[in-house]
């Protein structure tokens, strides 16, 4: 018997997981109700354009009903939800050149209103990294992935993600010196 | 595994996240997730109803083939007077020898080949 709205959104994940891998439509509805915020976001520094990373989004959550059914570990769904995202991602990435349609983008996210300046200011400074540094600068400071899980999940070689994080890390820390904290705030925080 | 993260640019990030909570998204998601699904069924009824009209018209044809079949199979190709000589030869001294004989012989030449 299906359950009643109230009971999908008090509902545990992994039960919701375990009812969407049943073909429960409206547990799969709360799943992307629930996780919409990581994936978005994730797909905005990833894409730097808020269009874009919404379709991305979307079409991480279509391919995640469509395999749903392959979950092993109802408990594990996020993490199996961040692999579909990344691989979607990495899809897009070799169909397109992100840096040849870098400006573009950011050009589309000034008509948004809902850019805060900070999210605005870290596009912009991620749209200047290179595809394969982006990634794995997302995955360091946005998924707070170590090394070894952003190789395992790029399919990059753990030196080449090592040198891309430290090569990405100095760049941004120079476009965005701005929002350093003073010397001192830091410990205090 | 040792990282070296800047905690400032971490703390950049997480200032950068913003909140989605709009049901339109997961409206947009579960439409298409529909749309999908009906697109799905269509398509295998097509194709169910292609695939039946194609059997219709082809079944004479089945029919027939497999009537030749019966027919050509079993008949022996060279006449052999001696009753022991025919029964000995009688697996290759037929439609079906044949049939094998050949099929035997394009597995060796495409084993050979490739």
């Amino acid at each position: 018997m299906p359950l009643a709205q109230e009971q999908y959104s008090r509902s545990a994940e992994s039960l919701l997981v375990s009812l969407a891998r049943n073909g429960d439509r409206s547990a799969y509805t709360e799943l992307v109700r629930r996780r919409q915020t990581w994936v978005r976001n994730l797909m905005r520094r990833f894409s730097g354009d808020v269009t874009l990373a919404d379709d991305l989004a979307q079409i991480t959550f279509l391919q995640g009903w469509q395999n749903i059914r392959h979950v092993q570990r109802p408990g594990r769904f996020g993490a199996w939800l961040k692999r579909i995202a990344i691989n979607v991602w990495l899809q897009y990435l070799r169909k397109n050149d992100p840096l040849r349609q870098a400006d573009e983008h950011i050009d589309s996210n000034a008509m948004h209103n809902d850019v805060t300046g900070i999210g605005m200011d870290l596009d912009r400074a991620l749209a200047t990294l290179p595809g394969d540094v982006r990634v794995c600068i997302v995955l360091s400071y946005h998924e707070g992935m170590n090394h070894r899980e952003i190789a395992e999940h790029t399919d990059l070689p753990l030196g080449t993600v090592k040198s891309h994080v430290r090569r990405g890390t100095k760049r941004l820390q120079a476009l965005l010196s701005a929002y350093a904290l003073p010397p001192g705030e830091e410990k205090m925080k | 595994m040792t990282m070296d993260r800047d905690p400032q640019l971490a703390s950049v990030f997480k200032n950068a996240e913003q909140k989605y909570s709009d049901e339109a998204f997961t409206t947009r998601v579960m439409s298409e997730v529909e749309s999908r699904r009906r697109r799905s069924i269509i398509a295998w009824s097509v194709a169910g109803l292609l695939l039946a009209i194609i059997a219709w018209f082809l079944v004479l044809v089945v029919q027939d083939t497999v009537f030749l079949l019966t027919q050509i199979l079993p008949a022996t190709i060279i006449d052999v007077d001696n009753r022991w000589v025919a029964r000995l030869l009688a697996p290759v001294n037929s439609g079906t020898g044949l049939f094998g004989l050949g099929a035997l012989g394009l597995w060796l030449a495409f084993r050979k080949l490739f």
